[in-house]
């Protein structure tokens, strides 16, 4: 098969190194980690002057028309920055279930105005128990004349704290369990009997947690039809899971990068410690779990770019490798850099912290370990 | 056949880089089988310039052309009277200064020669050494041109010795009318020694933070009598003027000291300054790589360091 | 008014090369290759000049081997309007593309070429005089100011002291400082729409230029590294230190 990237990926690529390299180290990037907003809204500007945030959306609403593998070099280059700002959120989540479920016109005015630069989305449809399965929520929206009436809860929604609009997946017919009946909604972060608690996670990300108290919504609020989102909603989580995974994959790579040099350069008994052996194995075995995970984020890619018919059990398969993969390349690259790998000064310690958070979001590599039990592969 | 040295001057004094190139010039006569060297003065009311060449050791012969024209060295007029002068020699060498480097590639081409930039050694009459890649790698050649148009890295040699009594030559030459005209040079004003050839530098970086928190390094130097430099990120910044810049693209300095404060270390800023004789580092980030290639590192905030450095000296 | 940006491909900025054990040269299979930093400048300003109005068109070339057109793709997605790759597996010295360049910006007929000031590979900083020379042009060199105004160009260099002022009369030749501008990032659209411009192929040897090498490389060899010293522990050692051997 052919990996070489195409003329587009390639210059995307180099476009957004070039950015981190020159105005995204890592002083930068912990300076707007301890901002007030956690990301710099001039960087936002950039992003869209320079048609990223414009790059998984089609030709149709004024985007670049990229598909999910187009979409995973961007992400692998934004891990390697740990660039804070919102994107994974407002593209990979929210721009795409609207573009997935929403109507034409909700199509056309959200997504010219994600593109501008002007709507940040946060997709809101992790709960307690339903981390990825969103036939398990029980947030409600109950059907009242023309208004629906929203109560529940949401949890850890990335982006929630700075979003323009927020996504919220609730349950408006059936029952826990049910495919059918579930719904999206569109509201303002400010909604009345909305209240929302804003937090900085581990990684230096932002997110929310959201409360819905009786909250009265129009019927306008509904994202596309009523009842219907689940399928869309579902394909959307298993495109996060890839384009979450190559972020994870260009963090390895950093990690990798970093603590070779590291070993090129310290000393220990009058030689540098990269030439112990044992110290070289560990290198190794860093390098092939990335390398595994990034064949296998390349597989998945393709599967669901293609719309195969094992794709999402190749996406799940994905999130299983990455969760082992991230975990070892991180914990190594601390470990290979002694205690100055878990400071706050060095960017080590911040790289594996984004790991983990990965690890967690959209489904653990249990939960989708325990899925992949339950789904057969289908022969093609 | 013999070689032409050009000689680079304010108007008033012989440049102390060219004296370098005139030690490398030295080396390369030897090679030849002794041949003679010239030094070549061009300006406008230079007498004293040519009269201070002709002590340059193993300067045999000070040509000298005083005319308007060469009151500002013009890569134009340049080109052409030293085009015209090549006819009599074998070699053209000069320094590395801004001059030689805007018109020695010029003769190179009208010569039909590859110009050997910035050599670090002499070989042999005819093989070279020069630094690529900003110096993390060294390139020995061997030409195969018959004229050698050379540029010297001034770090690399010593300084020639001011013992000749060399005689001056006046000569006159007419040249083409030139399609480009000086119009203003701003030039820096110091009464420090000149960053090139100071004893002692002590530069500054990015961690200065400000251009006003340079005045901490002037008190320090007025103390040592050194010349100030910076890195690429303090001028970038605005701290202090581009001739102050000391690395890959700016200047190769090395002193006998030289004092790098809040500067981490770049490849491109070590490449200017890595062959300097003492390297002392001020600098808060323990792992900065400049650190690396200093003698005596010193761990520490360098707003306090400063006022106290100027102290103790 | 026409543009020709000259660029050329070289490893990455940020790459620490390494010397390969063998002394033939640096190890360069597998790193990562990017437009020379200087060049970028130039194409920066030649696009500015065209954005100002001053230029109509602005024409890059490259020299070198086949995958010098990623760095002709990369100089038109920040906005120059075709390109030229002139072809060849042979290392070409600043003298041979000095004399190709001067082919092209007969044949194009330009008025200004704008490069470099030198590569971050061999470090030779003389392709654009050597221009200059070859076809009987002024030239600017060092520029960190770049002025058009009907037939002339005004430059402001840097230079050792300072800074210069030169006035030039048209067509010239400039090479590009460091501070002469901020290259843009490449927009997703334009590098969409650089998929689409004109890029020629040529080769060398059709400009009847002679390639030979005139420089033979004998040896590529590791400077001679320094090592890390020692911590000194306030100001009093360190001026102690530098006392002792004689320092100061």
């Amino acid at each position: 098969m052919d990996f070489s990237l195409s003329d587009l990926q390639q210059m995307m690529q180099d476009s957004v190194s070039k950015f981190i390299q020159k105005d995204y180290d890592f002083e930068t990037r912990q300076s707007l980690v301890n901002s007030d907003l956690g990301y710099s809204e001039d960087n936002w500007k950039l992003f869209s002057d320079l048609g990223w945030l414009g790059l998984p959306i089609n030709a149709e609403y004024g985007g670049i028309g990229g598909n999910l593998i187009d979409t995973i070099f961007l992400q692998e280059e934004l891990g390697k920055g740990l660039v804070v700002e919102p994107i994974f959120s407002t593209l990979m989540l929210g721009a795409n279930l609207v573009q997935k479920h929403g109507s034409s016109e909700q199509k056309t005015t959200m997504l010219e105005d994600v593109i501008s630069g002007k709507l940040k989305l946060a997709l809101a449809h992790a709960e307690g128990p339903a981390a990825f399965d969103i036939t398990q929520i029980s947030t409600t929206a109950r059907k009242e004349g023309d208004k629906y009436i929203l109560n529940g809860h949401k949890s850890v929604v990335i982006g929630g704290a700075s979003a323009d609009k927020i996504l919220i997946c609730a349950r408006t017919s059936g029952k826990v369990g049910d495919e059918n009946g579930i719904s999206i909604f569109i509201i303002n972060p400010d909604q009345q009997g909305t209240s929302t608690r804003a937090y900085t996670t581990n990684d230096g990300m932002r997110a929310a947690d959201i409360k819905f108290n009786q909250v009265i919504l129009d019927a306008t609020s509904l994202l596309g039809e009523a009842d219907t989102a689940f399928n869309a909603v579902d394909q959307v989580l298993h495109e996060a899971i890839v384009a979450l995974s190559a972020e994870a994959i260009g963090i390895m790579g950093v990690l990798i990068d970093k603590t070779a040099e590291y070993l090129r350069t310290r000393q220990q008994f009058g030689n540098a410690i990269g030439r112990f052996q044992v110290l070289q194995h560990r290198m190794a075995d860093m390098f092939m779990e990335t390398e595994q995970a990034k064949s296998m984020l390349y597989f998945a890619a393709i599967e669901m770019a293609e719309n195969k018919t094992n794709a999402k059990r190749a996406a799940k398969m994905l999130k299983v490798k990455i969760g082992s993969a991230t975990r070892f390349v991180g914990q190594q690259a601390v470990q290979l850099h002694g205690g100055m790998g878990v400071s706050d000064e060095l960017d080590i310690g911040h790289y594996f912290k984004r790991l983990t958070s990965i690890n967690t979001l959209l489904g653990s590599k249990d939960y989708h370990l325990n899925e992949l039990i339950k789904i057969p592969a289908i022969r093609q | 056949m013999s070689i032409l040295l050009y000689v680079e001057h304010d108007g008033i004094n012989v440049n102390e880089a060219t004296l370098k190139a005139a030690a490398a010039a030295n080396q390369l006569a030897e090679h030849m089988g002794n041949v003679e060297i010239h030094a070549l003065v061009a300006g406008s009311g230079t007498i004293s310039v040519a009269e201070q060449a002709t002590k340059i050791a193993g300067v045999a012969k000070v040509v000298h052309i005083d005319n308007a024209a060469y009151e500002n060295p013009l890569a134009e007029n340049l080109t052409q009277l030293v085009q015209n002068l090549m006819a009599d020699y074998m070699v053209l060498i000069a320094a590395a200064t801004t001059t030689a480097k805007n018109f020695l590639p010029c003769v190179a081409a009208l010569q039909d020669v590859m110009q050997i930039s910035d050599i670090i050694e002499v070989k042999s009459a005819s093989s070279f050494s020069r630094p690529i890649y900003a110096g993390n790698a060294i390139q020995t050649l061997e030409t195969s041109d018959e004229k050698l148009i050379i540029t010297v890295r001034t770090t690399a040699f010593e300084t020639a010795e001011l013992s000749a009594n060399a005689a001056i030559t006046d000569i006159t030459f007419a040249a083409e009318e030139a399609t480009s005209s000086f119009i203003s040079a701003e030039l820096s004003e110091s009464e420090r020694p000149d960053l090139a050839s100071a004893k002692i530098v002590i530069s500054g970086g990015r961690g200065m933070g400000s251009g006003e928190n340079f005045s901490l390094i002037e008190r320090v130097a007025d103390k040592l009598g050194a010349a100030i430099g910076a890195s690429r990120a303090a001028v970038d910044a605005g701290y202090v003027p581009n001739d102050y810049q000391v690395g890959q693209t700016g200047k190769v300095v090395a002193p006998d000291l030289y004092i790098a404060v809040g500067i981490s270390g770049a490849i491109q800023h070590l490449a200017g300054m890595k062959d300097s004789k003492i390297i002392v580092a001020i600098n808060k980030d323990e792992d900065a790589p400049i650190f690396q290639v200093a003698d005596f590192g010193l761990v520490a905030d360098l707003f306090d360091i400063l006022p106290e450095l100027e102290k103790a000296l | 008014m026409k543009i020709l940006v000259p660029v050329k491909r070289v490893v990455d900025f940020n790459v620490k090369v390494r010397v390969k054990a063998d002394g033939t040269g640096v190890d360069i299979d597998n790193v990562k290759m990017s437009m020379n930093p200087f060049d970028e400048i130039a194409v920066e300003e030649a696009i500015r000049l065209k954005e100002a109005g001053s230029a109509d068109e602005v024409i890059v070339v490259s020299v070198g081997v086949q995958q010098c057109q990623e760095t002709l793709r990369t100089a038109l997605a920040m906005g120059a309007d075709r390109a030229i790759l002139v072809k060849t597996d042979a290392l070409v010295e600043p003298l041979a593309v000095a004399k190709i360049l001067a082919k092209i910006a007969e044949e194009e007929g330009t008025n200004l070429v704008i490069l470099g000031k030198q590569s971050i590979d061999d470090d030779c900083n003389q392709t654009g005089q050597m221009l200059a020379a070859l076809i009987g042009r002024p030239q600017g060199t060092f520029a960190s100011e770049v002025v058009v105004e009907d037939d002339k160009v005004t430059v402001i260099r840097e230079v050792d002291g300072g800074l210069e002022t030169i006035s030039m009369s048209l067509p010239a030749i400039v090479t590009a400082d460091l501070r002469l501008n901020e290259p843009r990032y490449a927009s997703l659209p334009n590098i969409m729409k650089a998929k689409r411009k004109p890029l020629s192929e040529k080769m060398a040897e059709d400009y009847g230029v002679d390639l030979k090498p005139r420089h033979k490389i004998i040896a590529i060899s590791e400077p001679v590294t320094r090592e890390a010293g020692i911590k000194v522990a306030d100001v009093t050692e360190l001026v102690a230190k530098l006392k002792s051997v004689g320092a100061i």
